[in-house]
C-alpha cells in the first residue's frame, strides 16, 4: 500500500514535470509558427537601417525597436530601484526586526504590497502625477521614470520575500560561525550568510525581471504610448513590447500584422531570456569576487 | 570578586543559560586551569555546547536566550568580567576561539576561508595573511592536502578536511583561550590522533576547553575532566585519577 502510494507520488510528480515542459514547448511553437516570419529586421526596424536606427538615431516608426529599447530602460530602471531596497528590506526583515510587533506590521505591509493588482499600482503612478501637477511640478506627466518606479513598487515584494525566506532558511549554526570569530554583525550577513543565500535572492531578481519585462497595466497608465520613438531621457514617454504586442494585436487589419504581434511577443521572449542571462552572469560575478 | 588564582583562566559562578524559559545550564560554577586540557564529557543534551558558547557571549546570538551568572575570563593582558565588563564583544569572540560540533566553512574558496577573518578582524596586511595561513593548515595537517587547491570552494573538502579547515582558521586568529565541541567526530582515527598529538602541544600556548564523546581520547588527552549532567558539573576529575585503563569508565559510569 505504501509502496503502491509512493510510486503513485513518483509518477504524478514525474507527469508534471514532463507537462510543464509540454506546455512551454507548445506554447513555444505555436509562437514561432505564427511569429517566425515576421521575425526580421524589418519587425524591428521597419524601413530604416538598422546601423542608421541604432548608431545614427534616426527615428524608427513602423518597428519594435524603440518598444525593445524602452522594455530594455524599463527593467534596468525599475530593477536598479527595486534590486537594493528589496534585498535591503529583506536583510532587515531575517536579520534586524527582532521586536515581534514591528516584524508583523512589516510583513502585513509587504503582503499588501503583494496582493496589490498592478492596474492599480498603475493607478497610484498616475494619481501621484496628478498631485504633482497641480502643486509642486506643473509640467510634470506620465513618463520612463514615473512607469519605472511603479514597476519597482510592483516587484518589490518578490525580492523582499525572496531574501527574507533565502536568510532565514540558513541553518542557525551558521549564522554564529562568523561571530563566533570575531566578525560584527552585518560582516557576518555580508560576508558568511549572503553568500549563501545568494541562490535564493537570484531566483527573486529573475522573478522581478520577468514581471517588470512582462506588466502592461501599469506602464499603460504611467507613460507608455503606442509610437513616441526612443525616449530622450527618463522624463519622456517610451514604448514598450508588452504594449506593442496588446497594441499590435488588438488594431490588426491583415492576418500580416497579428504575426508581427507574434514576431513581438517572441522578441520579448528573447529579451527576458537574455536579461536573465544577464542576472545569472552577474551572480557569477559577484560569487567569484567573493571568492 | 578577585581572580581565584593565577593558574585559572575560566572562571564561571552561578552561571545559568536558559532558552526561552526552559533552562539548559543550572547553577553551574567551575574553575577551568590556564594551560591546560580540559575535557567536558556528559551525555547528549546536558547544555556541553551551551556552555561552551556562554564562554565567549555566543548564546546571545539565538533569539530566546538568557544568561545570568558570572564568568571570567583571564587574558594576557588581564582578567575580563564578560557579561559585566564592557569589553568588545567581537575581542572577546577573537580571543576565545571557538569550533563548532559540525563544521562550517564560508561558501568562499579555502584560501578565502582563512584570509577573510585575518583581513575582517585582524586587518592583517596581505603579506602577512599568506604566512599565517599556511602556518595554521600546517598546524592542523591540512596544508599538504589543499596547498595546491587554495582557490578551489571550500564546500568541495571532505567532512573532516573541513573540520581541520575550521580549526585551522580559529588558531590562525590566535585566540588564548580555545573552545573546541567535538573536535575529532568527523575524524579518522588517524587523523583524530594527529590532533590529539596537535592540541597536546597547543595546550603550552592555549587553554583548551574541549567536548568529547570518547572516553578513550579523554583518558589519553585530558587534564582534566569535567562531568555534566543536566545542565550542572558534577564532577571534577584530574589525569591522576584516571591514568589507569578502566578507571575513567568506571568513575563515569557511576555518575551517568
Ligand atoms: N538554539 C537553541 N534553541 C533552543 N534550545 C536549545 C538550543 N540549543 C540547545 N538547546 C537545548 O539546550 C539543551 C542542551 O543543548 P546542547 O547543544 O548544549 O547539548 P550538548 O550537551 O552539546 O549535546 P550533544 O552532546 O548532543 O551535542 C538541549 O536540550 C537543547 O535542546
Ligand atoms: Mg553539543
Amino acid at each position: 500500500m505504501r509502496r503502491s502510494l509512493e510510486k503513485i507520488i513518483v509518477i504524478l510528480s514525474y507527469a508534471s514535470s514532463v507537462m510543464t515542459i509540454m506546455i512551454f514547448s507548445v506554447f513555444l511553437w505555436f509562437l514561432i509558427s505564427r511569429g517566425y516570419t515576421t521575425l526580421n529586421l524589418k519587425l524591428l526596424f521597419g524601413n530604416v537601417s538598422p546601423y542608421g536606427a541604432i548608431f545614427k538615431g534616426i527615428p524608427v516608426w513602423d518597428g519594435v525597436w524603440p518598444a525593445l529599447v524602452g522594455t530594455t530602460f524599463l527593467v534596468f530602471i525599475s530593477c536598479a530601484i527595486a534590486v537594493p531596497v528589496g534585498i535591503s528590506a529583506g536583510i532587515f526583515l531575517a536579520e534586524y526586526a527582532t521586536t515581534s510587533r514591528w516584524r508583523s506590521f512589516i510583513n502585513f505591509a509587504v503582503d499588501l504590497l503583494a496582493g496589490m493588482p498592478s492596474i492599480v499600482m498603475g493607478l497610484f503612478g498616475f494619481a501621484m502625477i496628478m498631485l504633482l501637477r497641480s502643486s509642486l511640478l506643473p509640467e510634470a506627466t506620465t513618463c520612463l521614470l514615473l512607469a519605472s518606479i511603479c514597476i519597482a513598487l510592483l516587484v518589490l515584494p518578490y525580492l523582499i520575500r525572496t531574501t527574507q525566506a533565502a536568510l532565514e532558511t540558513l541553518p542557525a549554526a551558521l549564522r554564529l560561525t562568523g561571530v563566533s570569530m570575531g566578525f560584527t554583525k552585518w560582516q557576518n550577513i555580508f560576508r558568511v550568510l549572503l553568500p549563501y543565500a545568494s541562490r535564493g535572492i537570484l531566483s527573486g531578481v529573475i522573478l522581478a525581471i520577468g514581471r517588470a519585462a512582462e506588466d502592461t497595466a501599469v506602464i499603460l497608465l504611467t507613460g507608455v504610448v503606442a509610437n513616441s520613438g526612443l525616449p530622450g531621457s527618463l522624463t519622456d514617454k517610451f514604448e514598450a513590447l508588452p504594449f506593442s504586442i496588446y497594441y499590435l494585436a488588438a488594431e490588426h487589419r491583415t492576418a500580416e500584422e497579428l504575426n508581427r504581434g507574434f514576431g513581438s511577443a517572441l522578441l520579448l521572449l528573447i529579451l527576458t531570456a537574455v536579461l536573465f542571462q544577464i542576472a545569472y552572469w552577474f551572480h557569477g560575478r559577484i560569487s567569484k569576487g567573493s571568492r | 570578586m578577585a581572580f581565584p588564582s593565577t593558574s585559572c583562566s575560566v572562571f564561571a559562578q552561578n552561571l545559568s543559560v536558559s532558552f526561552s524559559a526552559r533552562q539548559v545550564i543550572n547553577n553551574l560554577s567551575v574553575e577551568i586551569s590556564s594551560r591546560n586540557i580540559t575535557v567536558i564529557v556528559g551525555r547528549s543534551g546536558v547544555g556541553k555546547s551551551t556552555f561552551l558558547r556562554s564562554l565567549n557571549r555566543l548564546n546571545e546570538e539565538i533569539s530566546g536566550s538568557r544568561t545570568e551568572g558570572t564568568v571570567k575570563l583571564s587574558f594576557k593582558d588581564g582578567t575580563v568580567d564578560i557579561y559585566r565588563d564592557r569589553f568588545p564583544i567581537e575581542e572577546l569572540r577573537r580571543r576565545v576561539g571557538m569550533v563548532f560540533q559540525t563544521p562550517h566553512p564560508i561558501p568562499t574558496s579555502i584560501g578565502k576561508n582563512l584570509s577573510l577573518p585575518l583581513k575582517l578582524v585582524l586587518n592583517l596586511p596581505s603579506r602577512k595573511i599568506d604566512d599565517r595561513i599556511e602556518k595554521a593548515l600546517t598546524i592542523v595537517h591540512l596544508w599538504s592536502e589543499v596547498k595546491n587547491r587554495l582557490k578551489e570552494p571550500a564546500l568541495s573538502l571532505s567532512g573532516g578536511q573541513q573540520q581541520r579547515l575550521c580549526l585551522a582558521r580559529t588558531l590562525a586568529l590566535e585566540p588564548e583561550i580555545l573552545l573546541l565541541d567535538e573536535p575529532t567526530a568527523s575524524l579518522d582515527f588517524k587523523a583524530s590522533e594527529k590532533i590529539e598529538d596537535l592540541l597536546s602541544e597547543l595546550k603550552r600556548d592555549y587553554t583548551i576547553i574541549s567536548v568529547s564523546h570518547s572516553i578513550g581520547q579523554a583518558r589519553r588527552i585530558a587534564d582534566n575532566v569535567l562531568v555534566m549532567k543536566e545542565g550542572s558539573i558534577i564532577k571534577v576529575l584530574a589525569a591522576s585519577q584516571f591514568q589507569e585503563k578502566g578507571t575513567l569508565e568506571d568513575l563515569l559510569n557511576e555518575v551517568f
